[in-house]
């Protein structure tokens, strides 16, 4: 026989009993789609993930906070309520940058204070409490762009802004291209003042110290989207001056002394007139202006510290938080978290497959020994027309194989589409949790063909004892058959 | 051509011990025209199952061509079946589903012919037998007579040089026992062929060169 020949055989067999076929499949069908999920995961999400954590430079930084106790996680959410912390210098930058294999290190300074941001001539003003963080630029923490370019060392103090991409997904803006060198201005609270801004005089009027305060920047770059895309990049000077807060602090004992002064003349001058003194006759003292320098007095809010080798993170780490008594969180424990959720799942699908699949083994099992016995006569006329036992156990073998194959590509068929439905809520669910990953679960072809293959082997060594006992007939009791 | 040396074969039905039959020794000739005849029972169709290769002697050898069966792999004694015997059964045994054009070919599907090449020799044939314009005709759309014309093109489709032909015109009415009877002896005399035929009507068993009866197994 022709190799086309148990094919076109074996198809034309299945297609005498559809019916039963079909429910056969089924069975596989259910097993396959459990594998082609499970690999899609284990493959395709977590690769996918992964990579655009290496992509993105996360698996070789070091991000450094004052609390060594603190709960925060590795992209920098997270509450510092220790009041014993160490306050993060320029000192222990520069100490840091010189350990070894470390390459690059910059501070980080939130600019926390605004609530919204618009970009000019492009949509409305939108409420997102944009998230910016100064940083040094540094050629080593070059972010992956979508568009424009990073920050660079040089760069003017202020005024230019890499804006994180979530924003340009939340204004509906296709083209990243299109916001390159557009104005972005970015709105404080209501009367919130303290972003670097010269006082107004104490008497000013209320709806001045009311009004919403803004700082403009050009854009001259967009993140790529991926995980940490929600940060929008300043320059750490910038940052540092619009954390910098200007208030009227309490008078200075020598002003009051001078004031207390003046007016004790003067009421010994009226005095002496015996007239009242009017209210505004009085001598008030000056209030001090002061400038509140937030870093210098409490340290960077963090620091970021990029390793050569991503082997070596975890232990300079160690020694970062031993030498400085800082907390040096890696992206480890998040990934190991996340690979441990990665871990249950697949342990569940290899479970469903696992017991899908023999199911449906059994289901195959059962349906070609219902085949053999009805085609028992069938099987004696073979024999006496030539055929060989291996013929016969060919040719169910290679029955029960279709079965499997036609039940994985059904399976690669409703994976499909189970992926396409995980995409959309795992960015969904990722771009609310600042991890924006795009279309981690993805299916390779290669993934999808040995599906197929597997499946397609189940039901052939399935098919094995059936066929045996096709072989092992006697023809003549099988010619007896009526 | 054909030898059967003191060939015994007994079947275990319910606990009762049948001997189809019982040292049996028997020869027939090359272009031979055999017909077996004997009361039901009698260990006939046992006779052409051992000739096929489809059943085994307890005891006996069974020569066919030269060759001691017993002594060939079942790939081989298929190929032999394939390539030199033709069965023929009282009852037809086509398969239902097929037409008879698929059905003609079924021998041809254990070998590496093209399928192509299958249909049409298939075709070929089936004009011989007269069924040129069946082709397409499931067994269930023919009569019992161009049944059995479908059955004796699947035969001999692979020319063999041995027909073995259980009780062919059994289930036939007596007009078309003797067309299938003529169609036998035609190919006896044009292809050359070897023919034993059981069956236990005797003027169907006049036409053939040489009658053995067999009775309990044994021939008379």
């Amino acid at each position: 026989m022709r190799f086309s020949d148990f094919i076109f055989v074996g198809l034309k067999n299945l297609w005498r009993r559809r019916l039963r076929s079909f429910l056969t499949i089924v069975a596989v069908l259910i097993g396959s789609t459990a594998v082609v999920a499970l690999l899609i995961l284990a493959f395709g999400a977590k690769s996918v993930f992964i990579g655009q954590l290496e992509a993105t430079g996360m698996l070789n930084r070091i991000t450094i906070i004052g609390d060594k106790d603190a709960d925060i996680n590795f992209f920098g959410g997270g509450e510092v309520e220790s009041e014993d912390a160490t306050k993060l210098t320029d000192h222990i930058v520069d100490n840091i940058k010189l350990m070894d294999n470390v390459i690059a290190v910059t501070p980080i300074v939130g600019a926390h204070s605004f609530q919204s941001l618009q970009i000019k001539g492009i949509g409305n003003e939108k409420k997102l409490r944009p998230n910016i963080s100064g940083i040094r630029p540094d050629p080593e923490f070059d972010l992956t762009l979508s568009a424009g370019r990073n920050l660079m060392d040089n760069e003017e103090d202020k005024g230019k802004v890499v804006l994180a991409n979530r924003y340009i997904e939340a204004l509906d803006i296709d083209n990243p291209e299109d916001v390159i060198g557009k104005t972005v201005t970015f709105g404080t609270w209501e009367g919130y003042r303290n972003i670097d801004m010269p006082l107004l005089p104490q008497d000013a009027p209320e709806e001045e110290w009311k009004k919403v305060q803004e700082i403009e920047a050009t854009i001259i770059g967009v993140t790529a989207s991926g995980p940490g895309d929600g940060d929008s990049y300043i320059t750490e000077a910038w940052a540092k001056r619009l954390r910098t807060q200007h208030y009227y602090g309490p008078s200075t004992d020598e002003e009051m002394a001078r004031v207390e002064k003046l007016n004790t003349q003067l009421g010994e001058e009226v005095g002496r007139t015996g007239r009242e003194i009017r209210d505004d006759e009085w001598y008030r003292p000056e209030p001090t202006i002061e400038i509140n320098d937030e870093i210098k007095e409490n340290g960077f809010d963090m620091i970021y510290a990029q390793i050569d080798n991503a082997q070596l993170v975890e232990g300079i780490a160690a020694s970062i938080e031993e030498e400085f008594d800082v907390g040096a969180i890696t992206a480890k424990e998040f990934l190991d978290q996340f690979l441990s959720i990665f871990t249950v799942i697949t342990i569940v699908l290899t479970a469903i497959g696992g017991i899908a699949l023999l199911v449906a083994a059994v289901g195959i099992i059962n349906t070609m020994v219902m085949s053999v016995m009805e085609r028992t006569k069938e099987i004696g006329i073979m024999k006496a027309v030539g055929a060989s036992k291996r013929n016969i156990r060919l040719m169910f073998t290679f029955e029960a194989g279709l079965l499997g194959f036609w039940g994985g590509v059904a399976g690669i068929g409703l994976g499909y589409g189970l992926t396409l439905i995980a995409n959309y809520f795992v960015n969904q669910a990722l771009s609310g949790d600042g991890l924006a990953a795009q279309n981690v679960a993805q299916l390779e072809w290669w993934l999808a063909l040995s599906v197929v293959g597997f499946t397609t082997i189940i039901g052939m060594i399935a098919g094995l004892y059936p066929a045996s006992r096709a072989a092992k007939l006697d023809p003549v009791d099988a010619l007896r058959r009526e | 051509m054909i030898e059967l040396h003191n060939v015994s074969r007994t079947y275990d039905l319910g606990g009762e011990k049948i001997h189809a039959l019982d040292k049996v020794t028997l020869t027939v000739k090359e272009q031979e025209f055999v017909a077996i005849m004997g009361p039901s029972g009698s260990g006939k169709s046992t006779f052409l199952n051992l000739i096929g290769g489809l059943d085994h002697p307890d005891t006996g050898q069974v020569v066919v061509q030269g060759i001691n069966l017993a002594q060939m792999k079942d790939k081989q004694v298929s190929r032999f079946r394939n390539k030199e015997i033709g069965f023929v059964f009282q009852s037809f045994h086509l398969q239902p589903m097929f037409s008879a054009e698929e059905n003609v070919m079924l021998p041809l599907l254990f070998d590496k012919i093209k399928p192509s090449e299958r249909k049409k020799r298939a075709r070929k044939i089936l004009e011989t037998v007269g069924l040129g314009n069946r082709i397409k005709h499931r067994p269930s759309e023919l009569s019992a007579g161009q049944r059995q014309r479908v059955s004796i093109a699947r035969a001999i489709i692979n020319q063999p040089t041995i027909l073995l032909a259980d009780e062919p015109t059994g289930n036939l009415d007596s007009k078309n026992g003797k067309l299938i009877m003529d169609l036998l002896h035609g190919l006896v005399k044009r292809q050359k062929m070897t023919i034993v035929m059981v069956t236990h009507d005797s003027d169907m068993a006049k036409m053939a060169d040489k009658v053995i009866t067999i009775r309990d197994g044994r021939v008379k």
